[in-house]
């Protein structure tokens, strides 16, 4: 395994200083503190072998790897945009989703999730060739995408109290295309209520009312 | 506000381009509906002749003539909607 000792005034530089000499990047190597004090820090940077037979069977897997190539382009990118985040993929999901976090990334989030949003749709251009027909991958920051579908799942479950006990419908508040989604996929099972959409984009709101018997 | 106008209409057609991405499933929309929404911001007078908004929804409404995936179109039209310099408060 190639490997080379790194000096630096903090771990970050001592880190850089063996890389630099290895000529690899930080996602490729595993680095190990050999002494840290308030003036230089010694740390021993080796690379890791990819090739090395992996005891998880899930890291040799073609979603695992799809979602890595993922999550270091998009790591790539906010490098790029002088952003430091942390980019990790959420296990369990279907479509690869990366979360990515870090301290104060509203910005990153943007009014409405519109910077968000634009992220998710540069990161699909730059994965896209990497991804099969159809597949895509779902960015977000902080939860923020995870906790508007929580909060608008809400809203369409109270809604549908609502209009299980009046008959009347309820218009909802316009939405994203992924917030509408979030709603009909929540009512999608209810027997009595039923949801549908209104208007048009941007101002396409959901509406959630009686559903209506079969035959009808 | 100067741009406004420009950036409600791109703002339009950068949703009618997600919800096809996105597949919220209430809607069908098609190509030329996206393609008239990019229409509609070039026909503003306030987008300069020349300008990098105005290259940018060329680009976007090329991309939708020749089929391209949503999010690229998306990413186009973000482009346009950051040339456009409309400031917003973020989140």
């Amino acid at each position: 395994m190639k490997s080379a000792e790194g000096r630096g005034r903090t771990l970050d530089e001592a880190v850089d200083a063996a890389l630099i000499e290895l000529g690899e990047s930080r996602r490729n190597v595993d680095v190990r503190v050999i002494s840290e004090g308030p003036g230089e820090t010694v740390v021993e940077v080796s690379v890791l072998d990819h090739t090395a037979p992996s005891l998880g069977a899930a890291a040799a897997s073609p979603i695992n790897g799809k979602a890595d190539v993922a999550r270091s382009l998009v790591e790539g990118l906010l490098k790029h945009m002088g952003v430091r985040a942390q980019v990790t993929v959420r296990t369990g999901t279907d479509p690869i989703t990366l979360d990515i976090s870090g301290r104060d990334l509203g910005a990153l989030i943007g009014w409405r999730g519109e910077t968000l949003r634009a992220l998710q749709s540069v990161t699909n251009v730059m994965v896209g060739k990497h991804l099969a027909e159809g597949e895509r991958v779902i960015v977000d920051v902080e939860r923020y995408r995870q906790r508007r579908e929580h909060t608008v799942r809400e809203i369409a479950l109270r809604a549908a109290r609502q209009v299980k006990m009046t008959g009347d419908a309820i218009t909802l508040d316009a939405m994203q295309a992924f917030e509408r989604r979030a709603i009909h996929l929540a009512l999608q099972d209810d027997p009595d209520v039923g949801s549908s959409s209104i208007g048009e984009e941007p101002d396409r709101r959901v509406v959630v009312g009686p559903r209506k018997p079969a035959g009808s | 506000m100067p741009g406004r106008a420009a950036a409600e209409r791109v703002r339009k057609a950068i949703a009618l381009v997600n919800a096809v991405a996105d597949g919220a499933g209430d809607e069908d929309i098609t190509p030329t509906e996206i393609a008239e929404a990019i229409r509609d911001c070039l026909e503003l007078a306030e987008i300069e002749q020349g300008s990098n908004v105005r290259k940018y929804l060329g680009e976007a409404l090329d991309a939708v003539s020749d089929g391209m995936p949503a999010d690229f179109v998306a990413m186009t039209l973000y482009a346009a909607l950051g040339a456009l310099g409309e400031n917003r408060s973020t989140a």
